[in-house]
């Protein structure tokens, strides 16, 4: 620290000073947004791994995360569009509608990963166009404009399809990414914590990453500072379609077929993950991190669920107290450190 | 009819209104004077019941009463026409005019004939035609202040205050405005009025009552009041000028701009600012002083105009190209334009400083940021803290530090240090003397003619939209820049373009 001013400034900072308690002050301030999902993460997997001796085992955890890969690649796009204090409704329809293009894709002929590149593609500047240029060039309402485009997407869909599913049991590429492993870990996996990975490093690393946070914190600075707010809205709305085209991909691999009614209701389940990782409603907190541990924690509650026996229907209305909860905490997390900081 | 007796009211250290004795009589037309911050936006909220005053008494007709909302205020009479509009845009002008009403309806059926009715008849007498059925948004913005002043008179009031209602006026409709007060004085109204036209207060009121810097400053009854007097009664101080210990050169013009002409505005600006150059913008609140220099810093929409740095054409309305032609902006507000509140001294300093496939090195980052800490003196022991753990004046620092760090050769500062500490201030002071210094031009807009007067080599004076004055050496006075603002005329003043 080279300017080592904590003497005589009134030192408001929320860290205290001396170098010792500084590094635990930079330590805490890191993890500080993730204590209150991690707090409620390890009461979770104590109490599971204590009760269900089925829990704890690695199959078991393999399968938690395999079940939950595609939830993890939606609420990483939904990351992005929040942190700019944006929403994304169309995230299940554009997973529909990818599955079924790539399916029919498919049965055209075309090699499973030429046909998975194009529908990613696709799907990013479908988003990227309707999401991303209404909303962030002129200004629409994301409420209204992705409601529009989730009834367009899934709507679609289902007029390709007339309705039904489409197989993609025959195509070998397919089932060897839906439900083959590496090294014993599955591709979804993989694939799933590979793009977790990259995300960080682009939100954490980039100058683009930063600029999400930017116009999320405060779009008229962001704006005033020379940065292209509109560009930065629209990308981050194409990155959420294109993670959305490639877990439609995943999940019509691993289910070996292409429904038009995939991932009905995916949006909150995918939006509650990020906001218990601590992503900010508003936009300008959050990170990638946290929505990991968010679509964790949605994930082993679902699977303790099931392993103890408790009716499924259940399962959203622990989801929703529990989303509560960590809105209560973040509240009061928030006003403990406003009132450190002293403003 | 009302009168304020001992009205004190402080917002934290600052201290808005100090002891005020006020008494409106009935059937009187007073004009409320005073400079920017003088207290008279505060005084008029305590009237109308907005602000609850510290300590004082108001009384009513002699009895002793208190406001705590507006719609007590309303209910002893006292009706504001406040200086922003307030109208409901899409509902129709009699739904507007009757907003008043709105809460005695529960108890019986609106009848839509019945407000028709009033509405028209409160219109018809003050003599305006605008078809009640049209919804807000379709009126220009004459005809929505006197939706504004229907709906003031609606309810019959003791007492109107005006804030600043002539603002959207034309010259006619000002006139028509003055007369329809006088009117209404026959019958027994009383006005408050504030305006930046000193012509309408010498023109209508009865009596100017001056306040200056929050506390009372003079009274001038009908028979002394005049334009001399006023703005000697609203200034009232002297200031002592720093003096500079450099020469700029006259030479290079840095900065020239050229009949630029801003989008929903027919005036044309003219002005050039010098190589090491301060030049101060003074005018009243909405002069449009602000709307300068985002139009020069690219974030205000432009129609027509030619801006060069240093002989090379701006490209205009485009932020980026400003920023890199270098024009930076410090702006107004630090918290809702210049700092992303949620985030760290460390990301605020670096904001848009890295390109958006360009690697964000943390470390260096830092490392910058704790230069410019230590180089403009914010003081923090953590670069990482959050922003809004510093004081306002350290904030403040952050944003022009910021704007620096993109090395610019023209600084727009606009209100560079408003709620800040006079510590900060002065060091402020010294970052933009030190930038100027090496030749940074310097064009700053302040409301503090403390400022003005205090850094400033010249000062253009902006009045509606437009500089009317451009004052240098012995002209720059504090006389001299009140009385433009206000639209008056300098005896012995010639105008350089």
């Amino acid at each position: 620290m080279s300017t080592h001013t904590s003497q005589s400034a009134p030192a408001r900072s929320i860290v205290p000073p001396g170098s010792r308690r500084r590094l635990a002050g930079r330590i805490y301030e890191g993890i500080r947004v993730y204590i209150g999902i991690g707090v409620m993460l390890v009461v979770l997997v104590g109490y599971l791994a204590i009760t269900q001796p089925t829990f704890a085992t690695p199959q078991n955890l393999i399968a938690i995360l395999e079940t939950n890969s595609v939830l993890l690649l939606v609420a990483i796009g939904l990351t992005f569009v929040l942190l700019t204090g944006g929403f994304d409704l169309s995230v299940g329809g554009m997973l529909a509608l990818s599955g079924i293009l790539v399916a029919k894709l498919l049965e055209s002929g075309v090699n499973f990963y030429v046909a998975a590149i194009l529908v990613i593609i696709a799907a990013a500047i479908l988003g990227g166009v309707f999401n991303g240029l209404l909303i962030g060039k002129l200004g629409l309402s994301f409420f209204v404009v992705t409601l529009g485009t989730m009834s367009l997407f899934r709507g679609t869909g289902q007029v390709i399809t007339e309705g039904h599913g489409l197989s993609l049991y025959q195509v070998e590429a397919s089932r060897l990414i839906g439900s083959g492993r590496f090294l014993g870990v599955p591709w979804l996996v993989i694939i799933a914590l590979s793009v977790l990975v990259l995300a960080i490093l682009v939100t954490r690393y980039t100058g683009f990453g930063r600029m999400l946070y930017a116009v999320g914190g405060n779009a008229e600075a962001a704006r005033l500072s020379g940065i292209k707010v509109w560009l930065v809205r629209a990308v981050a709305y194409a990155i959420c379609a294109g993670l959305c085209g490639l877990a439609g991909v995943l999940e019509s691999s691993r289910l070996a077929s292409a429904s038009p009614t995939a991932a009905t209701g995916m949006e909150l389940v995918a939006a509650a993950a990020v906001l218990l990782g601590g992503t900010s409603f508003a936009g300008g907190a959050g990170s990638m991190v946290g929505t990991l541990l968010g679509a964790l924690f949605l994930g082993i509650i679902s699977n303790g669920m099931t392993i103890s026996q408790i009716s499924s229907f259940w399962q959203s209305v622990v989801t929703g107290f529990v989303l509560l909860a960590a809105v209560l905490l973040d509240w009061f997390r928030m006003r403990r450190d406003r009132r450190l900081s002293g403003t | 009819m009302i009168s304020l007796s001992g009205i004190t009211k402080t917002y934290g250290a600052v201290t808005a209104l100090c002891n005020i004795d006020l008494t409106v009589n009935r059937a009187e037309i007073l004009a409320l004077a005073g400079e920017n911050g003088s207290g008279k936006s505060t005084l008029v909220k305590i009237l109308s019941g907005v602000v609850v005053p510290d300590s004082g008494t108001i009384r009513i007709e002699g009895r002793p009463v208190s406001f705590h909302s507006p719609l007590e205020a309303l209910d002893q009479g006292i009706a504001l026409v406040a200086q922003e509009l307030t109208v409901l845009p899409h509902l129709p002008v009699y739904e507007n005019v009757m907003l008043p009403f709105l809460r005695h309806r529960t108890r019986r059926l609106v009848s839509r004939r019945n407000l028709v009715a009033r509405t028209t008849r409160i219109l018809d007498e003050l003599g305006v035609q605008i078809d009640p059925y049209l919804p807000v948004s379709r009126l220009g913005p004459v005809q929505q202040t006197f939706v504004e002043i229907a709906k003031a008179l609606v309810v019959e009031p003791k007492l109107l205050i005006l804030d600043e209602a002539t603002s959207r006026l034309g010259e006619k409709e000002v006139e028509f405005l003055l007369a329809l007060i006088k009117r209404l004085q026959a019958r027994g109204l009383s006005t408050v009025m504030i305006t930046h036209r000193i012509i309408e207060m010498t023109s209508t009121a009865d009596r100017a009552f001056v306040l200056r810097d929050g506390a009372f400053a003079g009274e001038l009854p009908k028979e002394h009041l005049r334009e001399h007097e006023l703005v000697n009664l609203m200034v009232g101080r002297d200031i002592v000028r720093r003096t500079k210990d450099y020469a700029t050169s006259a030479a290079a013009p840095r900065l020239v701009v050229q009949d630029l002409q801003l989008a929903g505005s027919h005036k044309r600006l003219t002005l050039n600012v010098q190589v090491g150059e301060i030049v101060g913008l003074a005018g009243l609140v909405g002069a449009g002083r602000t709307e300068l220099l985002e139009a020069l810093a690219g974030v205000r929409k432009v129609t027509d105009g030619v801006v060069t740095v240093d002989g090379t054409q701006v490209p205009l309305n485009n932020p980026r190209r400003s920023l890199r032609c270098g024009l930076a902006l410090v702006p107004e507000d630090r918290h809702t334009q210049g700092l992303i509140v949620t985030d760290s001294i460390y990301e605020n300093y670096e904001l848009g400083a890295v390109p958006w496939l360009g690697f964000v090195n943390r470390a260096r980052g830092r490392r910058r940021t704790r230069a410019a800490v230590a180089r403009f003196g914010i003081k923090t022991s953590n670069v990482l803290a959050p922003v809004t753990s510093l004081s306002g004046g350290n904030q403040q620092k952050v944003v022009l530090a910021r704007a620096l760090s993109k090395d610019p050769t023209v600084l727009l500062l606009d209100e560079p240090t408003r709620g800040v500490d006079i510590g900060a201030r002065d060091d402020i002071y010294q970052i933009i003397e030190e930038q100027a210094r090496s030749g940074m031009a310097v064009l700053l807009a302040s409301s503090d003619l403390v400022e003005i007067l205090g850094i400033c080599d010249r000062v253009l004076v902006m009045h509606e939209g437009e500089v009317v004055g451009d004052l240098r050496g012995d002209l720059i006075s504090e006389h001299n820049i009140a009385l433009l603002s206000a639209g008056g005329k300098l005896e012995s003043h010639v105008y350089a373009h």
